[in-house]
C-alpha cells in the first residue's frame, strides 16, 4: 500500500487483485475445494498426457494375472475380467474428457458469443446488421426448441460415430445458448450511461463494442461457461453411453464408454467398482467445475469483491484544516437496501 | 466587440418516438401513435453563460440534452452549433464534431465503466479524437485532475473505489479532457448529498469563468439554478412554457406551470407546516397530446380557451422573457405561495373522511 | 403524563462485512410519543436508514447485528423478541413505508389484492385467529440473567387474545369475509389517501401507475393496519417536485386524522422542516442534534447543523460560493476517536478528540428528559451561534 509523500494519507492505494480473489477464496471454503480440484484435475490430465508412466502403471488394453480384482494397493479401483487396470484406464481418459469438455463448451461460446454479440449490440431496426440479428435470433429459436441430447443424437447419426463427429454434433446443439446468454448480457449493458458517454466522446460502435460492453459481460459468461463445463461433460458420456462415440475396451478409453460396457456386460453387477469408478469421476469433475463456477461468481460479482476489498481511495480535496488527522477515505458503504424484504407485512399463515 | 454569435442555437426541435403496434405498422414505416419527448423547443446559448432547464419528469429536458449532444437524432427541427448545422450530420463527420459537446450524466455509478481505469476513463475522449498513444493520454489525464480537485496519483484506480462526488468530478474531467466549448451537465448534482453538491457546484462556476464554458444545465434543483445559470427555461410535456433570466423566473415567475414547481419545493422553514399544496393531478402521459395548453388539466387558472388553443411561447414584458400563457397578463402577479393554502390549526378542517380512520371490524 | 410509544435507548448496530465491521449506528437515544411526528435528517451513509430499518426488526441480521441497547415498544422491548414473533409486532404496531414503491409493491398482484390482502390480515388479528401483539408492562429487561428470557418475558403476552371470552365463537360464525365486503374497505382507504375515483385504480398492476399514486397505495397500506406507528423512509425522495408536495401534503393532513405516531427520515431539510415537530440531526451514527423542528433551523447548535443549513444554495439570494463542509465523511469501521466531526468542525479542539460529547441540553439546566428539549452533542454548543 502506497501513502503519498505529499499530503499525509490521502491517498491509500486498494488491495491488489491477487490480494481479493485470495481473500474471497478463503471466506468461501466451497469454492476453494473447487479451485484446488479443478487444479488438481488439470495438473493431472497434463501429466498423464506428457508423461503417463508417471501416474499410469499399465496400459489400457494391458493385461493382468489379477483377474476381477477388488480395489487393491496395486490396483487401487480394481480389474476387469481381463484384468485390465481400471485405475489406468479412469487415468487415460481424464485428458480425453476434459478436453472434449472444453473443446465443445469453448467452441459453443464462441460461436454463439460472437452471434450474440452482434445480435444484441447492432440490432437497430431498418439496418443490414438489424435484419441480421433477427435472423440469427429466429434460427437460435429454433435450436433451442428441440431438446439438446436428442438433437445431438439424431445428428450423430449423420454426422457419424467415432469421437470427432460427437463433438461436432454436440457443439452445433449447444451454441445456440450462448447466444441467448450473451445477447441478454449486451442489452443489459447497452443502454448504461457509460456506453452513451463514450459515444459521446467520439468512439465509433464497433469500438464501443468491444471496449465497453465486451468486458462488462465476461464474468456472468466466465461463470456460466465454467458450470457449463460439467453439463457438457455429463452430456458426452451420455452419448459416450449409448455408444455412439469411443470405443471401449480399445487404446483410447472414455469415462461414458466405460459405463456403458461395464454395466451392459452385466460385470457391474458382481463387481461394483468397475462402474464406480468411471461415474465416480465423472461426478468429481463436474462437481469441481461447479464448485469452481459458483466461487467465481462471487470473485467476480463487485458487488461481493467491494466488500473485500480493504482499502479504498477516493477524495474530496484535502482538508484545509490541519487539526486532527486527514479525512478518512470512504470505506464501501453495506448495502443496506439489498437486505430488506419488501413490505413491512408479512402474510401470516391462517390457522 | 464583435458578437460571435450564440454558441447553440435550436430551432423548433422535435423528437417523437414511434410506439408501433402491429406488423402492418412496421412494414410502413407509418406509426400511428408516438411519444412526443420534445415538441418544438427553441433554445440559444452564449460561450461563457448557462442556460438551466427545469422540468420534471416527462419534461423533455434530458431528451432535449441528448439531442443538443446528437446523441439522439431529431425527428424535425434544426439544430446550429457554431452556426453550423448538424442536425443530419452523421458517421466521422459527428464524431469528428463531437469534440466541441460533452455530457455529464447523472448516474455517478452508471456512468463510468466499471471496468476501466480512471487514466482510460477520462482519457476516452481524447484518445478518441486525438488518437494519442497511452503514455501521453496519461500525461494529458494527469494534468487534469487538478482542475476537478482530484489527487494526481488515483490515476490507476477503479470508478468504484470513489465517492459519488468523486466520480462526478471524474464524469467532468472526462467532459473537459477535449476542451469543449459546450458542456451539458445532466442533474449533475441530484445524486450526491448537500455537501458535496455545494462542493461540486462551486467548480463547475469557476471553470466557466475560467474557461469561458457554455453549460446546459438540466436539473430540477431550483436553488442550484439560481446559483449557476444565467437564463432558464422552464419545461413541461416536451414544450419550454416560461423562458427567462434566472433571477427575473425565480422571484416573479409568471406562468401557472413555473408558479406550481416554484411553491412545490420544500423550504427549511418550520412555519411551512400549516401550509397544504393545491396543485393537484399527475402528469400526464406524453403519448399523442391533446391540442390545447399541455397544462390546461391542473391549472388552477384554466379558462375555456386554454383546452382548445395551444398557447404560443411569446415575449412577455422587458428583458427576453418569453412566456406560453394565454392568460399571462392577468395571473402575473400572483405569488407562488398563493397556491398554497394554510390549514388551520384544529383538524376540524379536515373533510369527512376523518371518521374513516375509526372502522367497526 | 404519557408513556412514550417507543423508546431507543443507546442502541448500537454494527455491520459485518467481508473487511470490516462498520459502527453504523452508535449510542443512539430516542423517545416518541404517540401523535408526535418525528424526523430524523442527515446524508448518505449517517445511519438514519439502518435506525428505521432496525426499529421493527427489518435489518438482515446476520451482517447486521444489534449489539447493545433497547427499543422499547409499548412495553416491551423489540430487540429480545424472537424473530419468529417480530412479523406479528409489525402488524398492528408499527407499519413501514420505503422510498421506492415499485420495489415495495408486489409487482404481479393488482392494486385491490394487495390492499385487501393488508386489510385482510388485520381482520384476522381482531378476531383473534392470528396471534396479536399485546404489549404490557413488563419490567425493564434484566440482561444480567443468563439467556432464553425472551419467550418467557414476550412470549405470554404475545399469545394472550385480544378478544374476550366467547367472543371467538361468534366470532368464527362471522365467516370470511367475501370479496365485495373488502372491496368497500379497500375503496375507503384508497380515498383515505385522496385517490379520487378508486373505482379506476383497484384493477391496475402497480407498474401501470405513476409514482404518485403508488406511493399513496403504499400509504393506504400501511394504514389499512392501523399501526400506532408509522416509519416513513424517505418516503417522498424518489418522486417528482410536485408530486412530492402533494404527498407531503396527504401526509400532514393525515397526521391530523390518523392517530398514529410518524418517524419520519430524510436527506431533505425542507421536507423535514414541513413535516415533523421535532428532529434529529444524524452524522456518522450518531444523533448530533436533537430538538424542535422551529429551534433546530432557527438557531442550530451543532456545528454540523449550522454547517448542513449553509451549504444549500439559496433560490432567494445571491451568494458567492457556496459554503462546504471540508472532508469527507468518515469510513466507520475506524471512526474518529471522540466527536466523530471534529476533523472536519471549525471549533475543534483537543477535548473533541477524547470522550465523545453527550447529547446535553442547550440549555444549563434543563431535563434532559424532559419532551422538546433541544440538545447538542457538542462541547462548544454555545459558540455555534456566532459561526458565520
Amino acid at each position: 500500500m502506497v501513502a503519498t509523500t505529499r499530503t499525509p494519507a490521502l491517498v491509500r492505494r486498494a488491495d491488489s487483485r491477487f490480494g481479493v480473489f485470495w481473500r474471497i477464496l478463503r471466506a468461501n471454503p466451497l469454492s476453494l475445494i473447487g479451485f484446488v480440484l479443478v487444479v488438481i484435475i488439470a495438473v493431472t490430465a497434463v501429466i498423464v498426457v506428457v508423461a503417463p508412466h508417471v501416474l499410469v502403471p499399465y496400459g489400457p488394453l494391458q493385461q493382468t494375472a489379477d483377474r476381477n480384482a477388488g480395489p487393491s494397493w496395486a490396483h487401487p479401483f480394481g480389474t476387469d475380467n481381463l484384468g485390465r487396470d481400471i485405475y489406468s484406464n479412469v487415468m487415460l481418459a481424464l485428458p480425453l474428457d476434459l478436453a472434449i469438455g472444453l473443446a465443445i463448451a469453448g467452441s459453443a461460446l464462441l460461436i454463439g458469443g460472437l452471434l450474440g454479440l452482434v445480435a444484441g449490440f447492432y440490432n437497430t431496426p431498418g439496418t443490414v446488421l438489424g435484419g441480421v440479428s433477427v435472423v440469427v435470433l429466429r434460427i437460435t429459436d429454433v435450436f433451442l426448441s428441440f431438446p439438446s441430447l436428442i438433437l445431438a443424437l439424431a445428428l450423430t447419426r449423420v454426422l457419424g460415430l467415432g469421437v470427432g463427429p460427437s463433438v461436432l454434433a454436440i457443439t452445433i446443439t449447444w451454441w445456440p445458448f450462448y447466444v441467448r446468454l450473451v445477447r441478454g448480457e449486451v442489452l443489459a449493458v447497452k443502454h448504461l450511461p457509460y456506453v452513451n458517454a463514450a459515444r459521446a466522446a467520439g468512439v465509433t460502435e464497433n469500438r464501443i463494442l468491444l471496449r465497453h460492453v465486451l468486458r462488462n459481460i465476461l464474468e456472468p459468461v466466465i461463470v456460466y461457461f465454467t458450470l457449463d463445463i460439467g453439463t457438457v461433460l455429463v452430456t458426452y458420456s451420455t452419448i459416450g453411453y449409448i455408444g455412439v462415440a469411443s470405443i471401449y475396451p480399445g487404446p483410447s478409453p472414455e469415462w461414458g464408454a466405460m459405463l456403458a460396457y461395464y454395466q451392459q456386460t452385466g460385470s457391474a453387477n458382481i463387481y461394483p467398482w468397475l462402474v464406480l469408478a468411471p461415474g465416480g469421476a465423472i461426478f468429481l469433475t463436474v462437481f469441481a467445475f461447479s464448485l469452481l463456477g459458483d466461487g467465481l461468481r462471487d470473485i467476480l460479482d463487485p458487488r461481493t469483491r467491494r466488500a473485500f476489498v480493504r482499502s479504498s481511495a477516493i477524495h474530496e480535496p484535502p482538508a484545509e484544516t490541519s487539526t486532527g488527522p486527514a479525512a478518512e477515505p470512504t470505506g464501501p458503504e453495506p448495502d443496506v437496501e439489498g437486505g430488506v424484504p419488501l413490505a413491512a407485512r408479512e402474510a401470516h399463515p391462517v390457522p | 466587440m464583435s458578437d460571435p454569435g450564440p454558441v447553440l442555437e435550436t430551432e423548433r426541435l422535435e423528437k417523437f418516438f414511434p410506439i408501433t403496434r402491429s406488423i402492418g405498422e412496421t412494414l410502413h414505416r407509418r406509426s400511428v401513435r408516438a411519444i412526443h419527448a420534445v415538441d418544438g423547443v427553441t433554445i440559444s446559448v452564449r460561450a461563457g453563460e448557462t442556460l438551466g432547464l427545469i422540468g420534471e419528469s416527462g419534461s423533455g429536458k434530458t431528451t432535449l440534452g441528448w439531442l443538443v449532444a446528437r446523441l439522439h437524432a431529431p425527428t424535425g427541427g434544426t439544430i446550429r452549433f457554431d452556426g453550423e448545422d448538424i442536425t443530419n450530420l452523421k458517421g466521422r463527420a459527428l464524431r469528428a464534431w463531437r469534440r466541441n459537446v460533452q455530457i455529464v450524466f447523472q448516474d455517478p455509478v452508471g456512468s463510468l465503466d466499471p471496468r476501466l481505469r480512471v487514466w482510460q476513463i477520462v482519457g476516452e475522449p481524447i484518445r478518441a479524437q486525438e488518437g494519442l498513444p497511452s503514455a501521453q493520454v496519461r500525461d494529458a489525464v494527469r494534468d487534469l485532475l487538478p482542475t476537478v480537485g482530484l489527487p494526481v496519483d488515483c490515476l490507476d484506480q477503479y470508478p468504484h473505489e470513489f465517492s459519488g462526488g468523486g466520480r462526478q468530478r471524474l464524469s467532468l474531467a472526462r467532459a473537459l479532457s477535449v476542451h469543449p466549448k459546450l458542456i451539458i451537465l445532466d442533474e449533475p448534482t441530484s445524486a450526491l448529498d448537500v455537501a458535496v453538491q455545494a462542493q461540486i457546484l462551486n467548480r463547475l462556476v469557476e471553470l466557466q469563468r475560467e474557461r469561458g464554458l457554455a453549460y446546459l444545465l438540466i436539473t430540477h434543483n431550483v436553488a442550484a439554478v439560481r446559483f449557476v445559470a444565467d437564463r432558464v427555461a422552464v419545461m413541461y410535456l416536451g414544450q419550454i412554457v416560461e423562458y427567462a433570466g434566472v433571477r427575473d423566473l425565480l422571484e416573479h415567475p409568471v406562468h401557472p406551470y413555473t408558479k406550481a414547481l416554484l411553491a412545490a419545493v420544500p423550504v427549511p422553514d418550520a412555519s411551512r407546516r400549516r401550509t397544504r399544496y393545491r396543485i393537484g393531478g399527475d402528469i400526464p402521459s406524453l403519448v399523442d397530446p391533446a391540442p390545447g395548453c399541455r397544462f390546461a388539466p391542473r391549472c388552477p387558472f384554466v379558462i375555456e380557451r386554454c383546452r382548445t388553443e395551444d398557447p404560443p411561447l411569446v415575449p412577455f414584458g422587458a428583458s427576453g422573457r418569453l412566456v406560453a400563457c394565454h392568460r399571462a397578463e392577468e395571473v402575473r402577479d400572483i405569488a407562488p405561495d398563493a397556491l398554497l393554502a394554510t390549514a388551520g390549526p384544529a383538524p376540524a378542517a379536515a373533510t369527512g373522511s376523518a371518521a374513516s380512520s375509526t372502522t367497526a371490524s | 403524563m404519557t408513556d412514550p410509544l417507543l423508546e431507543v435507548e443507546n442502541l448500537e448496530i454494527t455491520y459485518t462485512v467481508g473487511a470490516g465491521t462498520f459502527r453504523a449506528v452508535s449510542d443512539v437515544s430516542l423517545r416518541i410519543y404517540p401523535r408526535q411526528v418525528i424526523g430524523i435528517v442527515g446524508e448518505t451513509g449517517c445511519g438514519k436508514s439502518t435506525l428505521a430499518q432496525a426499529i421493527p426488526r427489518l435489518l438482515p441480521e446476520p451482517p447486521a447485528t444489534i449489539g447493545s441497547g433497547r427499543i422499547v415498544f409499548r412495553g416491551t422491548d423489540l430487540v429480545r423478541v424472537s424473530k419468529r414473533q417480530m412479523p406479528m409486532v409489525r402488524g398492528t404496531g408499527i407499519a413501514m413505508i420505503f422510498q421506492e414503491p415499485l420495489n415495495s409493491l408486489n409487482p404481479a398482484y393488482r392494486v385491490f389484492d394487495q390492499l385487501a390482502e393488508s386489510i385482510r390480515i388485520r381482520h384476522f388479528r381482531e378476531m383473534g385467529w392470528v396471534k396479536s401483539f399485546q404489549g404490557g408492562n413488563e419490567a425493564p429487561f434484566d440482561y444480567s440473567k443468563p439467556a432464553a428470557p425472551a419467550t418467557a418475558t414476550v412470549g405470554g403476552a404475545l399469545t394472550r387474545s385480544i378478544v374476550p371470552d366467547g367472543a371467538l365463537e361468534e366470532a368464527a360464525r362471522d365467516r370470511l369475509r367475501t370479496r365485495s365486503e373488502y372491496r368497500d374497505e379497500v375503496l375507503r382507504y384508497l380515498r383515505l389517501v385522496r385517490i379520487n375515483d378508486p373505482e379506476t385504480i383497484l384493477n391496475l398492476y402497480p407498474h401501470e401507475l405513476s409514482g404518485g399514486m403508488r406511493q399513496r397505495i403504499m400509504i393506504a397500506m400501511a394504514l389499512s393496519e392501523k399501526p400506532s406507528l408509522l416509519i416513513a423512509d424517505e418516503p417522498t425522495s424518489a418522486l417528482d417536485v410536485t408530486i412530492q408536495a402533494q404527498v407531503l401534503t396527504l401526509m400532514k393532513e393525515l397526521i391530523d386524522e390518523v392517530d398514529a405516531a410518524i418517524l419520519f427520515i430524510s436527506h431533505d431539510l425542507g421536507v423535514i422542516a414541513e413535516t415533523a415537530d421535532e428532529v434529529g440531526v444524524m452524522y456518522a451514527g450518531r444523533i448530533v442534534e436533537y430538538g424542535p423542528v422551529a429551534e433546530i433551523f432557527r438557531s442550530p447548535r451543532h456545528p454540523y447543523t449550522k454547517a448542513l443549513l449553509r451549504a444549500a444554495p439559496s433560490r432567494y439570494k445571491d451568494e458567492g460560493p457556496l459554503s462546504t463542509i471540508p472532508g469527507s465523511v468518515p469510513n466507520l469501521s475506524r471512526p474518529p476517536p471522540g466527536c466523530r466531526f471534529h476533523p472536519r468542525c471549525v471549533l475543534a479542539r483537543d477535548v473533541c478528540r477524547g470522550e465523545p460529547p453527550p447529547l446535553a441540553p442547550v440549555e444549563a439546566g434543563a431535563d434532559p428528559n424532559a419532551r422538546g428539549v433541544h440538545r447538542s452533542a457538542c462541547y462548544f454548543a454555545a459558540e455555534v451561534p456566532n459561526l458565520p
